[in-house]
């Protein structure tokens, strides 16, 4: 079946629901901006976001109050320090209490690839003398059954839906991601269904150099948004717009800003 | 003037750049790093983004800057980069930031105060849990007013004891040798 394409409230309307578990990804690169904001306009809630670099979509999310549980390895604002609605949403419960399932990085890339391969969990060897494994429901200690050597379980992470940006996308629904290459594709492997916004559809992908496939067999929706992922940059289109970062810094440190923003929206 | 802050980034710049690769954390460690490329063009210098052997120039932006990869070697899928040059020990030496450590080589970057109700919460793990590196591991605090203490509010990870570990700081410099538990004043 050819993924379908479809305008982005439509798209988002039919795919994301209340209560799903919606990966986001895109390692500081080809964040899918617009799609979250047509979440936030929609108001969809009691989410339970994964994403590893929860960063402003996080933030806004949280902000929204549509965030029920978050599955994360670092929450800031790249380059600049403290996410300010994450922090609220952690230390004052405000505007709702979010359940955290925290783990690292690598971790929670292990977690998506054992969802992607259909396992239960995946292994590390991070939280040796760590605190994070007391506290974090997807963290469990496990023995090495050929040595002995004490490591821990990761469970799986087996998004609902995953949203993703991509720079091009062809007829049959063939996705191009080029720049920084985080968890993207093992989070669409993973998905029951994944939605994509693109820079431009084409024809046909010919290979290129540097570049990655997220295959049609995983792409459930495509859906064309020049300039989707701004203020992020997409290599070959634009570059971050740093401004925009500084100043969600200073628009989301005051609730009164804050609040006029998301009506705005 | 140079302030002692600029100093800590120096004197941590010029502890990395004795090695062959590095691995480079947010923030402060990647004005140590541009430090260390240019006493040490050879230098290998990665990212937890993928960036592998960055020019290096000028500080980044963030770890994901496309500014670090129009003239890098290569970047590499994030899965390479954390189950083979990390999870493989494929990195001589790492450096990074850090909230708040002990001289146990505990850092804590996720909460001050307790987990379920803190005082300030932080970024988190990000990738830090996954550096072991071959040799050398430093930290960078360059304003360390209370960031030392004696035993942190949350371990998110431990410093690998077996390899050397610096602690640089506007205070001073602490030292660990390879197998030694405790970090200790580096004697000037």
């Amino acid at each position: 079946m050819s993924p379908r394409m479809m305008a982005l409230g439509d798209a988002v309307a039919a795919m994301v629901r209340s209560r799903d578990t919606v990966s986001i990804e895109g390692f500081g690169q080809r964040i899918p901006f617009a799609a979250v904001h047509e979440i936030v306009r929609q108001r969809i809630g009691e989410l339970h976001l994964v994403r590893m670099g929860v960063d402003l979509v996080g933030d806004q999310l949280l902000g929204a109050g549509l965030v029920a549980t978050l599955t994360f390895s670092w929450a800031g604002n790249p380059g600049l320090g403290t996410l300010r609605r994450f922090r609220k949403a952690v230390e004052d419960r405000a505007p709702r209490a979010v359940a955290l399932e925290e783990l690292s990085h690598g971790a929670l890339l292990a977690a998506y690839r054992a969802g992607a391969a259909g396992l239960p969990f995946a292994l590390t060897r991070s939280f040796e003398a760590s605190d994070l494994p007391a506290h974090s429901p997807l963290l469990a200690p496990i023995a090495c059954p050929f040595t002995g050597e004490p490591l821990h379980a990761v469970r799986a992470v087996r998004p609902d839906v995953t949203i993703l940006h991509g720079q091009r996308a062809d007829r049959a629904g063939n996705v191009e991601l080029a720049g920084v290459i985080g968890a993207e594709r093992f989070a669409a492997f993973a998905a029951a269904r994944t939605l994509v916004t693109v820079e431009e559809l084409v024809d046909a992908l010919e290979p290129r150099f540097g570049s990655a496939i997220v295959p049609a067999e995983v792409v459930t929706t495509v859906v064309n948004a020049p300039g989707g992922a701004r203020p992020s940059g997409v290599d070959g289109y634009y570059d971050r717009d740093d401004e925009a970062y500084r100043e969600w810094d200073a628009l989301s440190r005051d609730d009164a800003r804050f609040e006029r923003w998301l009506a705005a929206l | 003037m140079t302030t002692s802050v600029d100093d800590a980034i120096t004197r941590a710049g010029a502890i990395v750049a004795r090695f062959r690769t590095l691995f480079v954390g947010v923030g402060v460690a990647g004005r140590c790093a541009v430090v260390a490329k240019s006493l040490n063009p050879e230098l290998t210098v990665i990212f937890e983004s993928g960036i592998i052997g960055a020019s290096l120039t000028s500080p980044p932006r963030s770890i994901s800057d496309r500014r670090l990869y129009e003239r890098c070697r290569y970047v590499a899928a994030q899965d390479e980069l954390f189950d083979c040059w990390l999870g493989g020990r494929r990195i001589e030496a790492a450096i990074v930031g850090a909230a708040q450590i002990d001289l146990n080589g505990c850092v804590n970057t996720t909460v001050i105060g307790g987990y379920a109700n803190p005082r300030a919460r932080l970024p988190g793990a990000g990738g830090a849990p996954e550096v072991r590196p071959l040799l050398a591991s430093v930290v960078v605090i360059p304003q360390a007013e209370g960031r030392i203490v004696d035993s942190v509010d949350f371990v998110t990870y431990r410093l690998p004891e077996d390899v050397e570990r610096w602690l640089v700081t506007d205070r001073g410099v602490w030292y660990a040798r390879a197998g030694e538990p405790r970090l200790a004043p580096e004697v000037p």
